[in-house]
């Protein structure tokens, strides 16, 4: 079986690195965008397993592409993680899984453990 | 004989309407608020009441050492305005008379050669007085009054009244400008808290992404999936990593205080039996008094207290106090929960055994960043957790403080509304 492709949509260059070699060594197939826009087109492109999502992100942010994504008939079902390092706040959480429709909401800095585990149930459940 | 006794009439009607006006424009002076519009309102009624032409209340500006018109009656908006004489120009009546602090009566001023340039194009003057404004030896500004409408010059009677006029005056102005000196240093000071709350959720804000960054870096290598790692690495490693917790740790704080402080913080206020919460804080801290040989002990008599409180903020605020006591006693010690009802609220303690607290340290203890000189290393405390205990105490409406003697222990006492 092939194995599954993650999405990171994040524009801090070093913890997209760190991110993705987390991931393939996994054992996933990872894919990167720097932004919004950009993500929002490869998603569109390449139909990821899932995609970690970056709340503040330069063109279109988190909360915006993860809508965008979310309304889509082909892409809606594509499981979103959204991740922030803004403040540790309910309202912020609440926006992303609620308004924005996202599956799962993380502050930074995260355990790979915890981000792990999300990654897992929510393919599983997919 | 008749003559005489007439002139003496009309002077003492003259005085008592002088006298009267100057008490209402004491009084109106003292009650108004807009003080602008008042001494607008007043130097009109000097106008009336000495029967010039024209009036003029003049302020000096310290920075620039000018005076400019503050108000005045028979003289151009424009005039008004534009109008900016420099302290030091010794040939003008108003500067020369707030530079001297004397007043000046003038009764021709064509005689007055070295004043010339005050009689300049429409604004000819024949007599004139013109009073200092003073307070406490310092010169805020100038009243003048111009030629009087009947064409005689002014007297003694117009200089004593105006004198008085002026005192009240300079009380008013001084007041107004003190406290308008005071509005400003308080929006200025309110401005600065902002920008500097502003600067630290932005640095807070801004760590957390580079933090993740390395926070990944190491738990690849610890995991060994950038190749074999040896056991110093492996130290240097969890000591990294303990590090890292702690600059966490640090900016959670921060945004934390920042946020109670700054009002953002909404409470979840729902009925909590106190003396249940107090149990479950004491108990998740058993591992660390057991390392540490220090005994928790809670006295706590009526268990079925309730209080209408924010559980995670009441919870957040027992474990600073009781970590806070646990960091500064030492083994051997004893701490203390103890809680007691008093008609509409609780009181909670929390006592301990250890180094105690100077009564210079005390001062400073609830404000931000202050570290107890004399508890473990800094490490794990950042001198946050009493400025956000207080805050959290506050936005439920009790209070907090603290009793100690510098090598007898402490007691940290904080009350809340039940």
């Amino acid at each position: 079986m092939k194995e599954p492709r993650i999405l990171i949509i994040e524009d801090y260059k070093d913890f997209q690195k760190a991110l993705e070699i987390q991931l393939k060594n996994d054992g996933f197939d990872v894919i990167t965008a720097d932004d919004g826009y950009q993500g929002y087109e490869i998603a569109k492109q390449q139909r990821p397993d899932l995609i970690i999502l970056d709340v503040v992100i330069p063109a279109v942010n988190g909360f915006h592409v993860s809508q965008l994504l979310k309304s889509d008939m082909y892409l809606k079902n594509i499981p979103i993680i959204m991740m922030s390092g803004l403040k540790k706040d309910k309202t912020d959480k609440d926006r992303g899984l609620n308004t924005c429709a996202a599956d799962e909401y993380l502050f930074k800095p995260f355990k790979h453990e915890d981000l792990l585990k999300s990654i897992k149930r929510l393919l599983a459940k997919k | 004989m008749r003559n005489l006794n007439r002139i003496k009439e009309k002077d003492l009607k003259n005085q008592l309407r002088q006298l009267s006006t100057l008490y209402r424009i004491t009084h109106e002076l003292n009650s108004s608020l807009d003080l602008n519009r008042c001494l607008q309102k007043i130097i009109k009624e000097v106008a009336k009441l000495l029967n010039v032409t024209r009036v003029s209340l003049m302020l000096l500006d310290e920075q620039s050492k000018e005076l400019t018109i503050k108000c005045a009656v028979g003289i151009d908006k424009e005039v008004v305005k534009n109008t900016r004489i420099k302290l030091k120009d010794s040939s003008n009546i108003s500067s020369w008379v707030a530079q001297s602090g004397k007043p000046l009566l003038v009764s021709d001023i064509q005689r007055l050669k070295r004043f010339t340039k005050w009689n300049s194009g429409a604004y000819f003057n024949s007599s004139l007085l013109s009073v200092p404004l003073k307070r406490r030896k310092r010169i805020l500004g100038v009243l003048n009054v111009n030629n009087k409408n009947d064409g005689s010059s002014f007297n003694r009677d117009d200089l004593d009244f105006l004198s008085m006029l002026t005192g009240e005056f300079s009380l008013a102005i001084d007041n107004a400008q003190l406290y308008q000196k005071l509005i400003q240093t308080n929006k200025d000071l309110k401005k600065l808290y902002q920008t500097k709350t502003d600067f630290m959720d932005d640095i807070s804000h801004n760590l957390r992404n580079p933090l993740s960054a390395v926070q990944y870096a190491v738990d690849i290598i610890k995991n060994e999936r950038a190749g074999k790692i040896n056991t110093q690495q492996r130290h240097l490693l969890s000591m990294i990593d303990s590090n890292l917790n702690y600059i966490n740790r640090l900016i959670n704080r921060i945004l934390e205080l920042s946020r109670l402080q700054s009002g953002r913080v909404e409470l979840k206020k729902e009925d909590i039996y106190i003396a249940k919460l107090i149990k479950e804080v004491a108990d998740s801290f058993k591992p660390l008094i057991k390392d540490k040989g220090i005994i928790l002990r809670r006295k706590i008599r009526d268990r079925n207290i309730q209080i209408f409180a924010d559980p995670d903020r009441i919870r957040d605020l027992l474990i600073n106090l009781i970590d806070n006591a646990i960091r500064f006693t030492p083994t051997g010690g004893r701490i203390t929960i103890e809680m007691v009802k008093l008609v509409d609220f609780i009181k909670i303690s929390v006592i301990d055994t250890g180094i105690g607290i100077s009564k210079q340290e005390m001062k400073r203890l609830f404000t931000r960043f202050y570290l107890g000189k004399s508890g473990d290393s800094a490490k794990g405390t950042f001198g946050l957790g009493l400025a956000i205990s207080k805050s959290i105490v506050e936005m439920h409406g009790g209070n907090i403080y603290v009793e100690s003697k510098k090598g007898k222990g402490a007691k940290f006492t904080f009350t809340l509304p039940c």
